[in-house]
C-alpha cells in the first residue's frame, strides 16, 4: 500500500510540475498561431493588422480565443526571437493627457521591462531589447531572459471614435534585427 | 493475464490518478474560479481580489498560470493593480439575470475603468458597451461614480450605465500609473460595493 501512494504522490507532483511549467508556453503559443493566423489570412474589415514583424490589433478583429482584453485599449504586438539578433523597437509617444504603456514580456509570460509616456521627454522612443549584458548602447536597454517574447504596447482610448486617428499614430512604430551595435 | 492485472492495479491506476488529480488542480488555476480567487491575490476586500502588477519575474508559478490563461497580463511594479469581483455585496455570484449597481469613490491613479466579461472570461458583444471608464463617467457632486449593469440599456438613459447582455458575469476594475500610497497599504485601494438594483432601490429608501 505504501508503495503504491508514493507512485500516487509522486506522479502527482511530478505531472504538477509540469504543467506549471507548459501553461503559459501553451497560451504563448496559442498567440503565436493567432497571430500566424492574422498575418496569412488577410481580412478588409480589419485593415493591415501585421506590418513587418509589427501586430496591428484592431479591437474589432479580436480572437475569440483572447482573454479580458480591455476595450479602451489599442493593443500593439511585436512578438521577438532574439536568435535573429538584437532588438532595436521604436515607436511614437502620445502625451500625457491619455495612458500609454510598452511591456515586454518573457516567453513564460513574466514581464522584465516597463515604460510609460510620463516617464519620456520628446514624442519618439527607442530601445533595445537583447539578452546580452556586456553591450553598453545609447538607448534604454530591455534585458530579456528567453530568446523568444513579447513587445506589448497600450494606447487608452478617451472616447471609441478616435480609434481611426490612433490607429494612423501608431503606425510609425517600428521594429528591426541587428548584428553588431 | 495475473502480472498485466499487478501491473495496472500496482503502476498505472496510482500513476495515472496522481496525474489526474494533479490535472484537476491545475485547472482550477486556468479559470476564474472562488478557488483560485481565494489562494491568489494580494490582498481580498469584501468580494474584490487584488493583484499588484502580477507578472513579476520569479513570482509563484499558480499566479502565472491564472494570469496567463485568464488574460490579466501585468506589469513590473508599481504600474498595474487589477481587482476581479464575481460576486455581490451579498456573497451571491453576478447574474445576467439582474441589474446592479456598482458605487464607490474612484482611485487615485492615471486611468482607472470597470469591464464586465463572461464567466469564460471572453468579452460581452457589444464591448463598448461594457465598459465604464473614468474618461467617459460622470461623478456626482461628492465625487463618487455610480454606474448600473444591466442587460438593456434603454433602461437607463443618460446615467452611467454598461451592459452584461443578459450574461452571467464578473468586473475587472483596472488602475494603471496608481499612487505609491496604494502600494504601502494595499487595503487602501478603494473598492465599490455590488448591490442589485432592487435592493439598492429599498435601501436608498
Amino acid at each position: 500500500m505504501l508503495n503504491w501512494i508514493i507512485k500516487f504522490i509522486t506522479a502527482a507532483v511530478l505531472s504538477h510540475a509540469f504543467f506549471l511549467w507548459v501553461g503559459p508556453h501553451i497560451v504563448m503559443s496559442k498567440l503565436d498561431k493567432n497571430l500566424k493566423r492574422a498575418q496569412t489570412e488577410y481580412r478588409p474589415e480589419c485593415g493591415e493588422r501585421w506590418v513587418e514583424g509589427v501586430f496591428y490589433v484592431n479591437p474589432d478583429c479580436l480572437s475569440e480565443s483572447a482573454r479580458k482584453p480591455n476595450p479602451d485599449f489599442i493593443y500593439t504586438l511585436i512578438p521577438y526571437d532574439l536568435k535573429k539578433g538584437n532588438l532595436i523597437v521604436s515607436a511614437p509617444v502620445p502625451s500625457d493627457d491619455r495612458y500609454w504603456s510598452i511591456h515586454a514580456h518573457n516567453r513564460n509570460t513574466d514581464a522584465f521591462y516597463k515604460i510609460t509616456n510620463t516617464e519620456i521627454d520628446g514624442d519618439y522612443f527607442k530601445f533595445l531589447v537583447t539578452r546580452d549584458r556586456n553591450l553598453n548602447p545609447e538607448l534604454p536597454v530591455a534585458y530579456a531572459s528567453s530568446n523568444k517574447g513579447l513587445i506589448l504596447f497600450r494606447l487608452a482610448m478617451k472616447n471609441f471614435n478616435e480609434y481611426s486617428i490612433l490607429d494612423e499614430f501608431r503606425r510609425s512604430t517600428n521594429r528591426k534585427y541587428v548584428e553588431n551595435l | 493475464m495475473m502480472q498485466n492485472q499487478g501491473l495496472l492495479k500496482n503502476t498505472m491506476i496510482p500513476i495515472s490518478g496522481g496525474i489526474l488529480l494533479s490535472f484537476m488542480f491545475f485547472y482550477q488555476f486556468t479559470h476564474t474560479t472562488s478557488f483560485a480567487q481565494k489562494m491568489l491575490g494580494d490582498v481580498h476586500i469584501n468580494q474584490w481580489i487584488s493583484h499588484f502588477d502580477q507578472s513579476m519575474q520569479g513570482q509563484n508559478p499558480w499566479l502565472r498560470n491564472y494570469i496567463a490563461f485568464t488574460g490579466l497580463v501585468g506589469s513590473i511594479r508599481p504600474e498595474i493593480i487589477y481587482l476581479e469581483a464575481m460576486y455581490d455585496d451579498n456573497q451571491n455570484p453576478l447574474l445576467g439575470s439582474q441589474d446592479y449597481i456598482l458605487k464607490g469613490t474612484p482611485p487615485d491613479c492615471r486611468y482607472w475603468s470597470f469591464v464586465v466579461y463572461d464567466f469564460n472570461n471572453r468579452r460581452i458583444e457589444p464591448y463598448e458597451e461594457t465598459i465604464a471608464s473614468f474618461h467617459r463617467i460622470e461623478l456626482d457632486e461628492n465625487g463618487q461614480y455610480e454606474i448600473i449593469i444591466t442587460d438593456d440599456l434603454r433602461n437607463y438613459p443618460d446615467q452611467n450605465a454598461i451592459s452584461h447582455a443578459g450574461n452571467d458575469f464578473n468586473i475587472i476594475m483596472r488602475i494603471y500609473g496608481p499612487k505609491i500610497s496604494y502600494y504601502k497599504n494595499k487595503y487602501s485601494v478603494p473598492v465599490g460595493s455590488i448591490l442589485p438594483s432592487k435592493e439598492y432601490v429599498e435601501l436608498d429608501n
